[in-house]
């Protein structure tokens, strides 16, 4: 027994380091970009311009945060998919933008230009090539802890306004005319709704815009944010679990906590919960499965492009009703 | 070499010791000159440690990189002037309370050694965790402090309680009288450390560089 004991004893040691030192390096950097240690600079480079009032412009500029397993902004094709279809489906002229890795305040994917570029890429690798291993899990305890960045107020606003700059070089690269009150709305896959809610009083200031939020299965914090959000929209299905994480790890979720962010926007009536139908947080059967059928043979990801093309036109969430329901 | 190893073997106890709130190891480093040494030691690491897990204010207000050692090593001598002072405002209180007189000298060894949990202060740093373990050392810290001051004075529980709260308390009182101009020092302190001259937190700090970024596209618009 004690032969077996030693080395799994240090096995359990190594790993609890690993995820010390990771989790201790996790703020650094973007903290150090903020002091200016490095070299990717803080100033902005863009030049805004004015809205020009006769050309075409759209109803709403989309933007798209990735969930924890992305690597960089390069996002799955399901992703794509998904995207695509939301375009097409969206009633009026949308812009959606999909380019920004929003686990890094500077934009700097994991195979970008870093130090251990080469392990986070043979991870993803051999993520892609099917050989899940448990090493592979690095990429999501490494994207965790940024979004814990996110959520802690002591990095949060310097994570946040990183990943808002980013957002608003690229909302200009797309057309976005600031001053010009066309809203945005971030929408953010599970981790990717934290970083949502917190870029958006920065987006939110710098471009005096409506900001609307989508998480879709998000695990937020009682983030300040949230102050300056027009409205936030979460889909959540009943048999996702992942998004009661945040519910029982951030105080300001609570329900005893009535007077936190959360619970002041939610009394306000800027937070709707949406119940899409039975989705899984991630995987087959998830939020964007194209191939898994609701009771009522929707696809969840037909489900999941109405619910929220209806939430942001406004619209009443149309009823998931099975197709053997007799009709009234 | 041999010396060395007695000397780190020594700190590892004492470390070991005041974490397990034993008051033996407070009673043993009385008897012992090297185990007052120790305590110093022991106090100043948890400082750095300690201001380590704080170091998001340097960063924050973009504490050049060649300056950051300097402003940690500064802060934490602070730090061990805040214990000092803290150790003279327990002596005060249990004399004038409890008429329990003790050397002075003995006390900040002993205070000082009720600092070991903060050499875990680094941890401060974890997201979201760190916030909770600022907490937890600050206890852990209290607890070690109320046996030391209890090993010093030969003191109950509520005794050493009340010996140190009023000593907290008396520093606090103190230092808001406008006649000891803690504040100057203060400031003085983090220009001298960090050669900047405002201390912003976070917030405060971006919050400032957004207006800053505003006015100027508000500036390149009127052009």
């Amino acid at each position: 027994m004690s032969t077996l004991l030693t080395p799994l004893t240090c096995l359990i040691f190594l790993a609890f380091t690993l995820l010390i030192g990771m989790a201790l390096l996790a703020p650094f950097e973007s903290l150090g970009w903020w002091a200016g240690w490095t070299k990717r600079d803080l100033q902005p480079t863009i030049e805004l311009q004015e809205s020009n009032p006769e050309a075409d412009l759209p109803a709403i500029y989309i933007v798209y945060l990735t969930a924890i397993g992305g690597i960089s902004a390069d996002i799955s094709s399901r992703e794509k998919r998904f995207l695509t279809r939301l375009e097409e489906a969206y009633p009026e002229k949308v812009v959606i933008i999909d380019d920004v890795f929003p686990f890094s305040a500077t934009n700097n994917p994991l195979n970008g230009e870093r130090p251990l570029a080469w392990l986070w890429q043979r991870l993803h690798n051999s993520r892609l090539g099917g050989k899940a291993s448990i090493f592979a899990t690095l990429i999501f305890v490494r994207n965790l802890f940024q979004v814990a960045v996110s959520g802690d107020p002591r990095y949060g606003p310097i994570y946040n306004f990183g990943v808002a700059r980013e957002l608003i070089y690229s909302l200009i690269r797309h057309g976005y005319p600031p001053n010009s009150g066309i809203p945005i709305a971030v929408m953010g896959w599970s981790g990717g709704a934290q970083i949502a809610i917190g870029v958006a009083p920065y987006l939110h200031q710098a471009l005096r815009a409506p900001i609307y939020i989508v998480s879709i299965g998000g695990v937020m914090s009682d983030d300040p944010g949230l102050d300056q959000v027009q409205h936030l929209y979460h889909l959540q299905s009943t048999i996702d679990q992942f998004p009661r994480i945040s519910e029982v790890l951030y105080p300001g979720r609570w329900r005893i906590m009535r007077h936190s962010h959360w619970y002041r926007a939610e009394n306000a009536g800027r937070i709707s919960i949406i119940d899409p139908g039975p989705m899984r947080h991630t995987g087959k059967g998830d939020y964007l499965d194209r191939n898994t059928l609701l009771p009522n043979g929707q696809s969840n990801l037909d489900r999941t492009i109405e619910v929220i093309i209806a939430a942001l036109q406004g619209q009443k969430i149309p009823q998931l009703v099975a197709d053997n329901t007799p009709p009234p | 070499m041999q010396s060395v190893q007695t000397f780190l073997d020594l700190m590892q106890d004492l470390i070991i010791g005041v974490l397990r709130l034993n008051p033996a190891v407070f009673e043993a480093v009385l008897d012992s000159s090297i185990a007052g040494i120790l305590a110093l030691i022991i106090l100043f690491l948890a400082g750095i440690s300690d201001t380590i897990g704080h170091s998001v204010v340097f960063f924050a207000n973009r504490v050049p990189r060649r300056r950051f050692l300097f402003a940690i090593v500064v802060e934490a001598l602070g730090f061990v002037t805040g214990v000092f002072i803290w150790a003279a405002s327990i002596w005060l209180m249990a004399g004038f309370i409890f008429n329990a007189h003790q050397n002075y000298a003995n006390v900040v060894v002993t205070v000082a050694l009720g600092y070991a949990p903060l050499l875990f202060g680094f941890l401060i740093l974890l997201p979201y965790l760190g916030n909770i373990i600022f907490v937890i050392l600050r206890i852990w810290v209290l607890l070690a402090v109320l046996v030391a001051v209890s090993v010093d004075y030969n003191f109950g529980l509520w005794q050493a309680l009340i010996s140190s709260l009023l000593g907290w308390a008396l520093i606090t009182f103190l230092a808001r009288l406008p006649f000891f101009r803690v504040n100057r020092i203060d400031s003085f302190l983090w220009r001298f450390s960090t050669g900047i001259d405002q201390e912003l937190n976070t917030q405060e700090a971006v919050d400032q560089f957004m207006r800053e970024i505003q006015s100027e596209w508000a500036s390149e618009s009127d052009q």
